[in-house]
């Protein structure tokens, strides 16, 4: 969370032409133009954001959902964990053997039979933008053998109640290449950066 | 040293009339000042008159608010009373004006300091006075605090926060207060936690009552419910709402800010991890009382927080909120902090940089 001149200038970019008139104003003005140009680049990010979501189009990227998931089967075996991909539209992208599916969250579940099947599981992943707190909420506290969780970002902000919750469970976050404390950053734009891979790791508190 | 505070019509922060502080009172103030506390304490510190003038100048603020196009403009023009025109203005009766905005064309040779606020740091006006203020002026307040604290020559652009006063504050909204073991969660943390902060400035339409800003009163609720199981303890939250700013009722919220206030001093905890400016709705809380937790992004939080309250990251912030709760040493040791951090910061030194500057303008 620095306080750069992102954080500073982020909040109003311009809407109207009247807005765009009056900055423009002050083009000429050297000390301005840096955060002029500034607003432009924002304004610029919000609009492209708001067409993407019109267009239905989540911003995961494949690249890095591979890198995931080759890390998690490197780490805990193939089968030996649940992952799931959920969007900023709050629907989930389920891997499973039909492909790639766009479902809402309790329709993942059910797909997954994840409340049956969450015992069996020591890993799980979680990417960007889930609407699953309340899997946490019926279910973790319960199993005798909870899980490790890896996360990875971005992610959105909703996701860090998640780690909030699992601190409240007694799970331990700490970055997976180094073991240092979890780290997040917020970008100017609000979305929450987690530094690499974390780890929700259940020894600090739970046995 | 003798002040006066100067906005223009058109603005919904201070007093809705031209007034003198010895014609009136902080209660008083309270029932014709329908917006933020910002401005109030401030008055009530520096014991300063008021000037409403006609609207002079055209601030990101007023295009954003819509606060000059209609109906908002005629809620202003039907309310505000006893106008002042800025060549009325008796500026050699005070030591130093205080202008939201550059509104004035401050006199040639004065001995009274001419100084102003920019309320909108996005407004273009903010950088290019940081740099240097608009003609005429002696020192441009820059509130978020990027510059020297200490002037060394005038005209210049200073580190200068907001004032706040504690003792009659106190006095005046714990009143009728209940106090509750409960925490107050500032309403863009709640929507922060919800999605992206880009979606914070949209309106949320809700039946029955005025839109609410970046976050709805469910979503709100059910934020706060599952926040509540995270630190262990109730938690409210005091959504921003169309009318305040902008969008005004008719009549204006008259004795909103008071309601606000109380509404903070009922709570011993406040919490606020990020904000759009310097963190003023903070200090508002420390003025009333409350036990603070900010983040040290925000220049105000930085300020005022004891370091235990200070949540270098978002992750770690219920921990921070654990162990101060569980501690009444602990929260006796910031409430101490926080006492001695507003006299220092928000009202000492920024009135001995006042003094110097006047100093150093009547030296010549």
């Amino acid at each position: 969370m620095k306080n750069s001149i992102w954080h500073d200038h982020y909040l109003h970019p311009p809407r109207r032409l009247d807005h765009w008139l009056y900055m423009l104003q002050f083009w000429w003005n050297p000390t301005a133009r840096p955060y002029i140009k500034i607003q432009i680049r924002l304004s610029i990010e919000i609009n492209w954001r708001k067409v993407l979501r019109r267009l239905k189009i989540n911003g995961t990227n494949p690249k890095i959902l591979q890198t995931a998931i080759t890390t998690m089967q490197s780490q805990a075996g193939a089968h030996d964990f649940i992952y799931m991909l959920v969007n900023s539209s709050s629907k989930s992208h389920i891997n499973h053997p039909a492909g790639w599916s766009e479902l809402s969250p309790d329709a993942a579940m059910k797909t997954l039979g994840m409340k049956a099947n969450l015992e069996d599981k020591t890993w799980w992943l979680i990417t960007p933008g889930v609407d699953w707190l309340p899997v946490f909420y019926g279910q973790i506290e319960p199993l005798p053998n909870p899980p490790s969780i890896m996360f990875y970002g971005p992610l959105e902000s909703r996701l860090l109640e998640t780690f909030w919750l699992l601190e409240r469970f007694g799970y331990t976050l700490s970055n997976m290449d180094d073991g240092s404390p979890a780290q997040m950053d917020l970008t100017p734009t609000g979305v929450l950066m987690t530094r690499g891979w974390l780890l929700a790791s259940p020894l600090g508190g739970k046995s | 040293m003798k002040i006066a505070l100067v906005k223009q019509l058109y603005d919904m922060h201070g007093p809705w009339t031209t007034l003198r502080w010895q014609d009136t009172s902080p209660q008083d103030l309270i029932t014709i000042w329908p917006g933020r506390a910002l401005f109030w304490s401030m008055t009530v510190l520096l014991q300063a008159d008021w000037y409403v003038v006609p609207q002079q100048l055209t601030t990101w603020h007023t295009l954003f608010s819509g606060a000059n196009c209609s109906p908002d403009r005629e809620i202003f023009s039907k309310y505000t009373r006893n106008l002042c025109q800025p060549q009325d203005i008796p500026y050699d009766n005070y030591d130093v004006v205080i202008s939201l905005d550059p509104c004035l064309k401050p006199p040639h040779k004065s001995r009274t300091l001419f100084t102003y606020y920019l309320g909108e740091h996005g407004d273009m006006r903010y950088p290019c006075a940081l740099q240097r203020p608009e003609t005429g002026y002696d020192l441009f307040l820059a509130h978020r605090m990027e510059n020297n604290a200490v002037p060394d020559h005038l005209p210049q652009a200073v580190a200068f926060p907001y004032l706040w006063e504690t003792a009659i504050t106190r006095e005046v909204i714990r009143d009728h207060s209940v106090f509750e073991d409960a925490i107050m969660v500032e309403w863009r943390t709640l929507a922060l936690l919800m999605g992206s902060r880009i979606y914070q400035g949209s309106r949320v339409q809700q039946p029955g009552q005025p839109a609410s800003i970046g976050i709805s009163e469910t979503t709100a609720r059910q934020a706060a419910q599952r926040m509540s199981f995270y630190l262990g303890r109730p938690v409210h939250y005091h959504l921003l709402k169309a009318g305040l700013y902008n969008r005004l009722p008719d009549p204006p919220l008259w004795g909103d800010m008071l309601h606000y206030l109380r509404t903070l001093a009922s709570c011993r905890f406040y919490v606020s991890m990020f904000s759009y400016g310097s963190g003023q709705a903070l200090v508002d809380a420390a003025t009333v009382g409350s036990i603070v937790f900010g983040s040290p992004a925000m220049p105000f939080h930085r300020k005022v927080c004891h370091p235990a309250c200070l949540c270098e990251n978002l992750v770690e912030f219920p921990r921070q909120v654990q162990r101060v709760t569980a501690s009444s040493d602990l929260q006796a040791e910031v409430l101490a902090w926080q006492d001695a951090a507003l006299a220092q910061h928000f009202n000492k030194n920024p009135l001995n940089v006042l003094s110097q500057a006047l100093e150093m303008k009547r030296r010549g």
